[in-house]
């Protein structure tokens, strides 16, 4: 066979994505890909092609016990307890707040010789979910520059929406001072909340909380309603 | 919400590298955004509620343990979490008695009809959308002979049993329409 045709490379991608191509032809398909970089990109083109497909099938969502079933099958020894939320996040809360105080004092880190200083590698998320786990939102921050920051929100599908209350997120420094509030998180889509350059320090060190106000925000400047969800800022 | 957006794509890259370092909230979070959709495939392909579920356990198993191997460069995530789910729903259904009889009971008629509204109508994402609309250009049965292909795993043998047509013609049915989508969402 001519392999250098693009049709016929073309044509065994798609039949391999689509799953027609079968038996010796298939193996011999495997082993030429794993060789030749432009068929490797002609199959992923036709494999992400092919599994549009699977979008049009209507979203059914689970039982829950389908991701208690996962999650006892990957964590056995937690499961027991389901305690392992909670543990886990102050395990994550602490190692990434030491992560952070090297990253943003590399005085202290011995990793770090002095010429990065100015670098700041990783992207900044952070998780906020409530105290069954579910998660609410995910935040990223824009890089860290001297001026203005910038945090993105983003809400996700276990949030529980409060109709005719509004949620807004607070910063609980580490210093154990009064929370500051950073803004309204949306209930649903996307947001992006700009940070004053003096909280910007404190957001990496302290802990992030949300509550149930009014709409519009919290008349008095502090948290007034429940405490819904929390979460942590860390670095990947 | 719907995983159309760049964002959307982008935070489910972020959500399956965390995973992928071991971040059990993050992998939550994954299951939370994308597991209605996989659960909805996995039904489509096995039929039967309590094998979609058994199914949907062994794909985000393997998708917490593969996670540390996913490469943003070569696929977007809802592909790779497609990817696996269909071939563990596929091994399931290959792996059932013959007598169980789940290929026959499913029918694939919306993709033989000239009206593909109550497939767009479930359709969330605009690529996807793109596609539906490339399919229109191919003659019913041919659409439905992709169909069967990527939802029941069907062999050309099988699809010409279930088609009742010559094995050459549901061949050349598969490769033409191939050919059409090609060049349909390649000059998109």
């Amino acid at each position: 066979m001519r392999y250098d045709k693009p049709e016929l490379r073309d044509m065994l991608a798609a039949k391999y994505a689509l799953g027609t191509l079968r038996g010796a032809a298939r193996l011999r398909f495997e082993h030429l890909v794993l060789q030749r970089e432009d068929w490797q990109n002609c199959t992923d083109w036709w494999l992400m092609r092919v599994s549009l497909l699977a979008d049009t099938v209507v979203a059914v969502k689970p039982a829950s016990s389908v991701w208690r079933d996962i999650d006892r099958r990957l964590f056995p020894a937690y499961s027991r307890t389901r305690q392992w939320w909670r543990t886990l996040a102050l395990g994550f809360s602490a190692v990434s707040a030491l992560l952070l105080v090297l990253l943003i004092n590399p005085a202290l880190n011995p990793l770090q010789p002095p010429a990065q200083q100015t670098q700041t590698s990783g992207i900044h998320i952070a998780l906020l979910a409530d105290t069954s786990a579910q998660p609410g939102w995910l935040l990223t921050l824009s890089q860290l520059q001297r001026q203005s920051q910038e945090l993105r929100v983003a809400s996700l599908p276990g949030l529980q929406v409060q109709a005719d209350k509004a949620y807004e997120l607070w910063l609980l420094p580490a210093d154990q001072s009064a929370p500051v509030s950073i803004g309204l998180l949306p209930q649903q889509g996307k947001a992006s909340l700009s940070i004053k350059p003096e909280l910007a320090a404190q957001l990496l060190t302290g802990a992030l909380a949300v509550s149930v106000e009014p709409p519009g925000g919290s008349p008095s400047g502090q948290p007034t309603g429940a405490v819904l969800y929390q979460g942590k800022i860390g670095v990947i | 919400m719907a995983l159309n957006s760049k964002d959307n794509a982008e935070t489910l890259i972020l959500l399956l590298n965390r995973s992928g370092q071991g971040d059990r909230a993050a992998f939550a979070a994954l299951y939370q955004a994308t597991s209605a959709k996989l659960f909805g495939l996995a039904l489509r392909i096995l039929h039967r509620r309590d094998l979609a579920e058994e199914a949907i356990q062994d794909v985000y198993v393997k998708i917490w343990h593969h996670a540390p191997s996913y490469r943003a460069d070569k696929a977007a995530v809802m592909t790779w979490m497609t990817t696996i789910t269909r071939n563990r729903c596929l091994d399931l259904l290959r792996s059932l008695p013959p007598e169980h009889g789940l290929n026959e009971e499913q029918s694939f008629d919306e993709w033989a009809s000239d009206d593909l509204g109550p497939l767009e109508k479930a359709t969330s994402n605009s690529e996807a959308r793109a596609l539906l609309q490339c399919m229109k250009q191919l003659a019913p049965l041919q659409r439905q002979a992709i169909a069967l292909s990527y939802f029941q795993g069907m062999a050309h043998e099988q699809l010409a049993r279930q088609l009742v047509q010559p094995i050459g013609t549901v061949k050349t049915w598969i490769r033409r329409g191939l050919q059409v989508l090609r060049s349909c969402m390649g000059a998109l």
